[in-house]
């Protein structure tokens, strides 16, 4: 088990190493100067100020001549090892590390519920589809999740936003749920419990159902595979009641695929949350994302496309160590 | 499937195509996935062109005397912000966001074959490199790159293609190298190589023809993606510009004016309806061809 970690930790370093490459270049490919784009906004800056920071981001020599991109890569790397992620040009005083940190509670918060919502609906659906296959149940279900699945995720958004706050205004004259921000700002409630939910209700909603029909479509698929084994027909033919063989039998290994596709999922809901938080004007990493490379805050689209990347890798090797945890056949491979 | 296997039976003398069309036509969602794509194709790629022909009204005709029009007779889907017609706009939208999919679908599975193809025949450290960099390419955080990508480039049609493919291929590449590694040992590889067939030849012929039932199948399920991915990055104002239109930059412009005091929620709806169907209808098209190109595959996902 030991080896098999550490060979995984291994395997990470080139993948960092290319994810790193990449960001790097096509930032440098996007934006212009990334010191003089930080510094544009500010009028007393004096160009020594500028040739200043170009040296601090590693961008030129001391002497004042232009780094090739190698060199300009391996400062910039520096510089993140020693905790320099930069200074943000959009969120003032914040350094590109402060501006994640600054927003990914709101994420979190955002992700968990919806993570949460999507597994307690998705999960039980799809384990009735499997042992009620083929009938209208499950033909029903997996013609929903079907659609799920082509569903647009930022139309699904705006649809939501319609339904339950546009319409309503229109029709009663106030809106069910709020079409965006956090909290009503200004409102003595601002930052109630209750506040909070209410601003993240169509959020959660939105994006706990564009990731509950892929799960359900997996959970039905994994209880069918484990209900054809060999096993649980020994368990059906020793005489077990059938409410026996499917919760200690089946179930139990069905689950199994589960937890490791949960967890690869999760960097993929970061993903999906830019494109629910960018809608509904919610401040979480995805709008953050969004944000800093349209206005080409450098540092902070930098910083956090790392991040994302960093999570993704995690969350691949933790599947992997889990899948390895409860199946002993993967380490031997 | 009991259906299926019965039609196996009544065409002992049907061949391999002849099979796959019977049991696809039995596939219900599928022949309706199969009948909204080519309606999709006829009323966007002729349809908004002999409209316009006929009435000289395109995509981008204004009237300002008629914003946020209701839906009538001569405005099917209502008028938009700047009083253009919504439903042509979609049609003309329509085009683009096909030809996205269909264009980038088709090349990153050409991609995607070739290099599992080549990996999966050759095998050793070619396999072994080409495979590790699928891997790194997998664990990329693909929707902020897009985002990056678009920006570095410029926005536009080209772009976006040229980012479908480069995130697009690692899929199809296991896919196919998992068939080639199932086929390069079988008997008719090795009279192909007994009778002096190149590698090339046999990888070509021999070993991508006998994937074509995985190719085909996840070629279908690329393009709805595909068109998603479209819609998603024009929405944000980072695939295709405007004039032109397509279902991203259509809803993006709706929403916009979203809370204009005149503004229908139908000019939200209709766009993405046209989306949600088309993505649709090429799922259920792949899912069907799964079932009828290769029936073993069915409980395989």
């Amino acid at each position: 088990m030991g080896t098999f970690i550490v060979r995984r930790f291994l395997q990470m370093i080139p993948i960092l190493i290319l994810i790193s490459l990449l960001t790097f270049l096509l930032m440098r490919l996007a934006g212009p100067d990334p010191a003089e784009y930080m510094i544009m906004l500010n009028p007393r800056i004096k160009p020594a100020d500028i040739l200043a920071e170009k040296i601090r981001l590693g961008l030129v020599s001391p002497d004042g001549k232009p780094l090739p991109l190698i060199s300009q890569y391996l400062n910039w790397l520096g510089n993140l090892a020693k905790g320099d992620w930069g200074w943000s040009r959009i969120w003032p005083n914040q350094t590109a590390f402060g501006a994640i940190m600054l927003f990914l509670p709101n994420s979190l918060i955002l992700m968990g519920l919806a993570l949460l919502l999507s597994i307690i609906v998705a999960v039980p659906i799809g384990i009735y589809s499997a042992l009620k296959q083929y009938s209208s149940f499950d033909y029903t279900f997996t013609t929903l999740s079907f659609m799920g699945m082509s569903l647009p995720t930022f139309w699904l958004a705006l649809m939501s936003i319609i339904i339950f706050h546009l319409l309503p205004y229109r029709v009663f004259g106030f809106p069910l749920f709020p079409a965006g921000d956090i909290v009503s700002f200004g409102k003595p409630y601002a930052w109630q419990w209750y506040d909070r939910l209410w601003h993240l209700a169509l959020p959660v909603l939105v994006l706990a159902i564009t990731h509950m029909a892929a799960w359900t479509r997996y959970m039905r698929s994994s209880l069918l595979e484990v209900i054809r084994a060999d096993y649980v027909r020994t368990a059906r033919a020793k005489g077990l009641p059938e409410s026996k063989v499917i919760n200690k039998h089946a179930l139990r290994n069905a689950l199994i695929p589960m937890v490791t596709i949960l967890t690869l999922s999760i960097p993929g809901l970061f993903g999906g949350a830019l494109i629910t938080e960018t809608v509904f004007a919610y401040p979480g990493v995805g709008r953050m994302l969004y944000q800093a490379v349209v206005g080409k805050d450098y540092a902070v689209a930098m910083a956090d496309i790392l991040f994302l990347a960093l999570i993704t890798i995690i969350f691949n090797l933790v599947a992997d160590i889990l899948y390895a945890v409860v199946d002993p056949r993967i380490r031997v491979s | 499937m009991a259906v299926a296997d019965t039609a196996l039976e009544l065409a002992p003398s049907f061949s391999y195509w002849n099979m796959v069309w019977t049991r696809f036509r039995k596939h219900k969602l599928a022949m309706f996935g199969t009948i909204v794509v080519l309606f999709m194709i006829l009323v966007c790629f002729v349809g908004a062109p002999v409209y316009t022909a006929l009435s000289g009204i395109d995509y981008s005709s204004q009237n300002l005397q008629d914003r946020y029009a209701f839906p009538s007779a001569q405005h099917w889907f209502g008028t938009d912000d700047l009083g253009r017609d919504v439903l042509i706009r979609i049609l003309y939208g329509g085009q683009i966001s096909i030809e996205v999919g269909l264009i980038a679908s088709l090349a990153a599975i050409v991609l995607g074959s070739l290099i599992g193809v080549i990996a999966g025949y050759i095998g050793g450290w070619v396999d072994e490199a080409l495979m590790r960099f699928t891997d790194v390419m997998m664990s990329l955080p693909y929707l902020p790159l897009y985002l990056v990508l678009a920006m570095a480039f410029t926005p536009g049609f080209w772009t976006l293609i040229f980012i479908f493919i480069a995130f697009g291929w690692m899929g199809d590449a296991r896919l196919v190298r998992g068939v080639v590694l199932s086929l390069k040992n079988m008997e008719f590889v090795e009279a192909a190589r007994a009778v002096g067939s190149s590698s090339w030849r046999i990888m070509g012929t021999h070993l991508l023809l006998n994937s074509m039932a995985v190719i085909i199948v996840s070629t279908t399920l690329a393009v709805g993606g595909n068109i998603v991915g479209e819609a998603s990055l024009s929405y944000l104002g980072l695939g295709i510009q405007p004039p032109m239109p397509s279902w991203g930059n259509i809803l993006q412009n709706a929403a916009e004016f979203m809370f204009a005091p005149r503004n229908g929620p139908w000019l939200i709806f209709y766009p993405g309806f046209f989306l949600f169907l088309t993505v649709l209808s090429f799922n259920f098209m792949g899912d069907g061809l799964r079932d009828a190109l290769d029936p073993r595959l069915k409980n395989a996902n």
